[in-house]
């Protein structure tokens, strides 16, 4: 067996750079995040089993319209981060900042929302331990205690990946990022379509199932 | 010796090409082809689809579907989240170790459904 001796051409052109490499481990971080909410998810689906009525009567409590749009907010915003990728890698630095600023004004006014949604919900005596939700049934008690545990871990996410574009942005700025060395910036935001599938699924188990 | 399965690859010895370098090899992983199949336009476009769908599961959810309920709205969603992997996260247009890797994952985690639904089903 020989090995062909192109090992050392490869990488003499430019300084060490390994862009899928790179995307592989993203997408490897992405699956251990699956299995975070996936957990999750099988909690849910099993309480469900065991207190289906509870959790369909729990979920007309929760306000239909904020979900909705929450989710066109979270779609949207992955609209805008894939257009900023696909504007620096044609080279339009500007149109590229000014899809991420909408990126992070769209991720953003979804947690004003979910801040507003909360603490409506908390004012009624709807959170563990509250007047309200004392005097239910354990089932409902349950859904209640999923809805804040997941969608207060979607919300982290949704900071955490508000943090990784607004990095990305800076480096966008000082050209650290540019058409032909722009993996970092689509790390970010294949990150940022992982926290659209999670709510994409998160939005009819909690907000449509009554 | 050559692998006498890949006719590619007797091609390139007999008409005495060159053999596929590394870099060959790079370049067929990277995915430096998916943007000229991926525009504006075709992002737009998922992009409406993906509202449409969300209006419709909406709807749907206003409608007694008796037992459906659950299974039409989590099959709007895994239409939906595949439209993002896909177009949005670049799948289709990536090198197939990706989709083996999701694959891989998914059936891992389907795997972990149905057992824990297997204790549930049968414990009393």
């Amino acid at each position: 067996m020989t090995e062909p001796d192109t090992l050392n051409i490869v990488n003499q052109e430019h300084t060490h750079r390994d862009d899928i490499g790179s995307k592989m481990g993203m997408w490897l971080f992405l699956f251990t995040e699956l299995l975070l909410f996936g957990g999750l998810f099988i909690l849910y689906a099993s309480y469900r089993f065991m207190y289906k009525e509870e959790f369909i009567y729990a979920a007309t409590k929760l306000d239909l319209l904020t979900g909705t749009v929450n989710t066109i907010i979270l779609l949207t915003s992955s609209l805008t981060i894939v257009l900023a990728i696909l504007s620096l890698q044609k080279n339009y630095k500007k149109l590229c900042l000014l899809f991420l600023f909408l990126t992070v004004a769209l991720g953003f006014s979804f947690l004003i929302n979910k801040y507003f949604e909360w603490r409506a919900k908390i004012e009624h005596g709807l959170f563990p331990g509250g007047s309200e939700l004392l005097n239910t049934s354990k089932g409902e008690t349950i859904f209640f205690g999923l809805y804040y545990s997941m969608t207060g871990l979607h919300a982290l996410h949704v900071i955490a990946g508000l943090i990784f574009i607004l990095i990305m942005t800076s480096l966008v700025y000082k050209n650290l990022q540019y058409n032909t060395n722009y993996q970092k910036l689509e790390n970010s935001g294949l990150y940022w379509h992982l926290v659209d599938i999670i709510w994409i699924f998160l939005f009819p188990l909690f907000y449509l199932i009554h | 010796m050559p692998d006498t399965k890949n006719t590619e690859h007797l091609n390139y010895s007999e008409k005495n090409f060159d053999p596929p370098t590394e870099e060959d090899f790079l370049n067929s992983l990277s995915d430096k082809n998916a943007h000229q199949e991926a525009g504006f336009g075709t992002y737009i476009l998922i992009w409406l689809g993906l509202i449409s769908l969300t209006a419709i599961t909406v709807a749907l959810a206003g409608i007694n579907l008796a037992g459906l309920t659950v299974i039409t709205a989590l099959a709007i969603a895994i239409i939906k989240s595949s439209l993002v992997a896909n177009y949005f996260m670049h799948i289709k247009f990536d090198a197939p170790i990706f989709k083996i890797f999701i694959a891989v994952s998914l059936i891992i985690f389907v795997l972990m459904i149905v057992l824990t639904f297997f204790d549930l089903i049968f414990r009393n």
